[in-house]
């Protein structure tokens, strides 16, 4: 067991050996950055494992001391592992931590530095995510008057209260743009607990009132609403502090954006798109296809959770659309959820396509076929995909289209227009040439072999699918890119970079962003008592400019706008 | 539609979901319907419910004295404390029986995710009633220990 625990602190040694002589090497040179890096790094990565030892230890130990009675066996090795992390990790983390902060405390510039950013995000997102399932797992036992787990509940607690701490600590400590990441990864967290559960919570409700669990025999199983409510509960608590609390107010940049279309608009709709879509195929196939289930309640079994995905689905779709209704401006993340989304439905509408040939052709060739493979089942799940892809691809192509026809000069040179392009006529064109040349290498094999017959055509059903769907969309794109190509595309806009000099403001920089789409900082003045900015004076003053660079200063006598030279 | 109504919209929803949730859980929340016990379904369910609750000595006594099964082999098996076991279908002729179950298993996940196994039982008529014949779930092993 000694030789186990000094294994243990060997590397625990090393890395403090590695971070004090790394300290020293960068004390001796102040200026040196690199070094200062390398020694944030491992300060920082020695915080974040100690951290964890630690809380493994506590919580280990906790568990131990709330209900000795549940253990049949003493199991000495844990004990004297959690002892270990707790007596030597504990004094450590303390004085790593102490050490951290008194050198936030004299560099006022460590708070802006990425990695102390990156530490946060990590051990936060660590705790939280560990802390929820052990409050679901302890909530849910309570709610169904299990055994009291002491583990549980000692996880439940040291986590949750790990996660508090670096919370608080981190918002006294870190700028709050840099915790951006953090905070919308914890929303994400906290919507994707909070969708789960809302999903079980409408399934087991529908189930429970068509009596669809009328066929169950036994059941030890605890309440299955009770258990899905105890997930929204914990993973809406984790949402409104991350979400409503905080992200929702946060600045509207491009990640913003980017979390609010893709997690938001875009995960709702393909969730509530691919959910109808399974209920439209399994309906379609218990009233014209073939199903192997006897039973209705057997066939239709997983329509109360598709049902529920719909609705958390759509719920999430118009939320988070609702959130974009005061947003004017079009950027590059709002094109790229159009793009990918029509791509989403072209894409199955093609294979959907391709299914239908391929079901065609089987139909029409005399099948060999002893069990399984119902062409029927295939045709519907291939007309599923058409129906509902189909619209979704109509409806977004037509709205990125007459976006085109508005402002033709902004779209056109989007770079994310010209991958969508690429891509489709692209890969599209690959695949219809790759599957010409085994379609006629097929062709040739079988005559020069003398097999050449119906088996042929069999044989070729899949490679005419697929190129027969491939050829149409890489011929229907190269139409839209031939006319396009000279358009020269922008890789991002150079967009202006402006210095506000002035009275405190928290909304003009924000403003002054959406309208002109300049990167915006605001100084702000220490005698600017009785100035006010006007947004539009300032938008005017912006958008006359030739320069790039600018520095715009508020006094009394008005605006002043001093444009600089970029190197 | 603004912010702040959004949210409000999505508070009232939410709210109103779970709020129809617990009336349902309170309202129909009843235990399994017991089926006569003299019918295979019957035999199935009562032997069953005794593993569960981990009474092995009444699961046994459904056991088909014939076969290689005893109560020993329901110590040794091992199940999932939190199963809920679905039936299937069944069919019976003059002296044998088939019932076909759906055993759904906790995945472990905090979400509350879960698996279903399908397993058959087949059951012999005596004569009071019907016995559990062949190698029934939870046991995968008979007849180890002599």
């Amino acid at each position: 067991m000694i030789i186990g625990v000094f294994s243990m602190l060997i590397p625990i040694a090393l890395v403090v050996l590695v971070v004090l002589g790394i300290r020293k090497i960068s004390s001796a040179s102040s200026k040196n950055q690199g070094a200062g890096s390398l020694r944030n790094f491992f300060q920082y990565a020695l915080l974040l494992a100690l951290m964890v030892i630690v809380a493994n230890g506590l919580a280990g130990l906790l568990g131990r001391l709330i209900n000795p009675s549940a253990m049949v066996l003493a199991d000495d090795a844990s004990l004297a592992r959690n002892l270990s992390f707790v007596i030597v990790g504990l004094p450590l983390l303390a004085g790593i931590g102490l050490w951290t902060r008194k050198g936030f405390q004299a560099d006022a510039h460590r708070a802006k530095e990425p990695m102390a950013a990156l530490f946060v995000t990590v051990a936060t997102l660590i705790s939280l995510i560990i802390g929820l399932s052990s409050t679901i797992e302890l909530l849910r036992n309570i709610a169904s008057a299990n055994a009291f787990d002491g583990q549980t509940f000692s996880n439940a607690l040291i986590w949750t209260g790990m996660w508090i701490a670096l919370w608080v600590i981190g918002n006294r400590t870190i700028l709050a743009r840099n915790l951006q990441v953090s905070f919308l990864l914890g929303s994400l967290v906290g919507y994707i607990a909070s969708i789960v559960g809302l999903v079980g919570v409408i399934s087991a409700t529908i189930t429970q009132l068509t009596g669809m669990n009328s066929d169950v025999l036994v059941t030890s199983s605890s309440h299955d609403i009770v258990n899905s409510l105890v997930v929204v509960l914990v993973g809406g608590l984790v949402w409104m502090q991350y979400w409503y609390r905080t992200t929702r107010k946060s600045e509207r940049n491009n990640l913003w954006n980017a979390y609010v279309l893709i997690a938001g608009v875009g995960g709702g709709l393909v969730m509530s798109v691919v959910a109808a879509s399974i209920t439209l195929y399994q309906t379609a196939v218990w009233f014209i296809g073939e199903p192997s289930a006897v039973l209705a309640r057997d066939h239709f079994s997983g329509v109360p959770s598709s049902t529920g995905v719909v609705i958390v689905g759509l719920l999430a779709w118009w939320y988070h659309k609702s959130l974009l209704a005061g947003s004017t401006s079009r950027t590059e993340v709002n094109r790229i959820y159009d793009y990918i989304i029509s791509g989403i439905g072209l894409i199955a509408s093609a294979v959907g396509l391709s299914m239908i040939l391929i079901a065609m052709l089987e139909a029409t060739i005399q099948s060999t076929l002893i069990v399984g493979g119902s062409a029927i089942n295939s045709f519907l799940s291939a007309a599923t995909l058409i129906v509902v892809g189909g619209p979704v691809w109509v409806i977004y192509w037509r709205n990125i289209q007459s976006l085109v026809k508005q402002s033709p000069e902004v779209e056109l040179a989007s770079i994310t227009r010209r991958i969508y392009l690429f891509l489709l006529f692209g890969i599209g064109g690959i695949a219809a040439i790759i599957s010409l040349i085994v379609g006629v290498y097929q062709l040739f094999n079988d005559f020069l072999t003398g097999e050449f017959g119906s088996s042929t055509l069999r044989d070729l059903r899949y490679v005419i699918g697929v190129l027969v769907s491939t050829a149409i969309i890489a011929s229907y794109h190269w139409s839209i890119y031939r006319h396009e190509r000279t358009v020269d595309v922008s890789f991002g806009s150079p967009s202006k970079s402006v210095v506000l000099i002035g009275p405190a403001d928290k909304q003009i920089a924000h403003e002054i962003r959406e309208a002109t789409g300049a990167r915006v900082t605001l100084w702000t003045r220490a005698d600017g008592e009785g100035l006010s900015w006007s947004v539009s004076d300032v938008v005017a003053a912006i958008t006359s400019s030739s320069d790039d660079q600018l520095v715009i200063v508020l006094d009394a006598a008005g605006l002043k706008v001093i444009p600089l030279v970029r190197k | 539609m603004s912010d702040h109504k959004a949210n409000k919209v999505l508070l009232i929803v939410v709210a109103a979901i779970a709020v129809v949730a617990l009336i349902v859980s309170v309202a129909l929340n009843k235990p399994a319907k017991q089926l006569d016990r003299t019918t295979p379904e019957g035999a199935v369910q009562a032997y069953l419910a005794a593993v569960v609750a981990g009474d092995f000595e009444t699961a046994g006594k459904w056991l088909d004295p014939k076969g290689n099964c005893r109560v020993v082999d329901l110590d040794r098996a091992y199940f999932a404390n939190d199963v809920k076991i679905s039936l299937k279908s069944s069919s019976e002729s003059s002296n044998s029986a088939v019932v076909k179950i759906g055993i759904e298993n906790s995945s472990g996940d905090p979400f509350g995710g879960s698996f279903t196994e399908d397993h058959t039982i087949r059951l012999v008529k005596a004569a009071n009633g019907w016995l559990i014949s062949g190698m029934p779930w939870p046991m995968y092993e008979c007849g180890g220990v002599k």
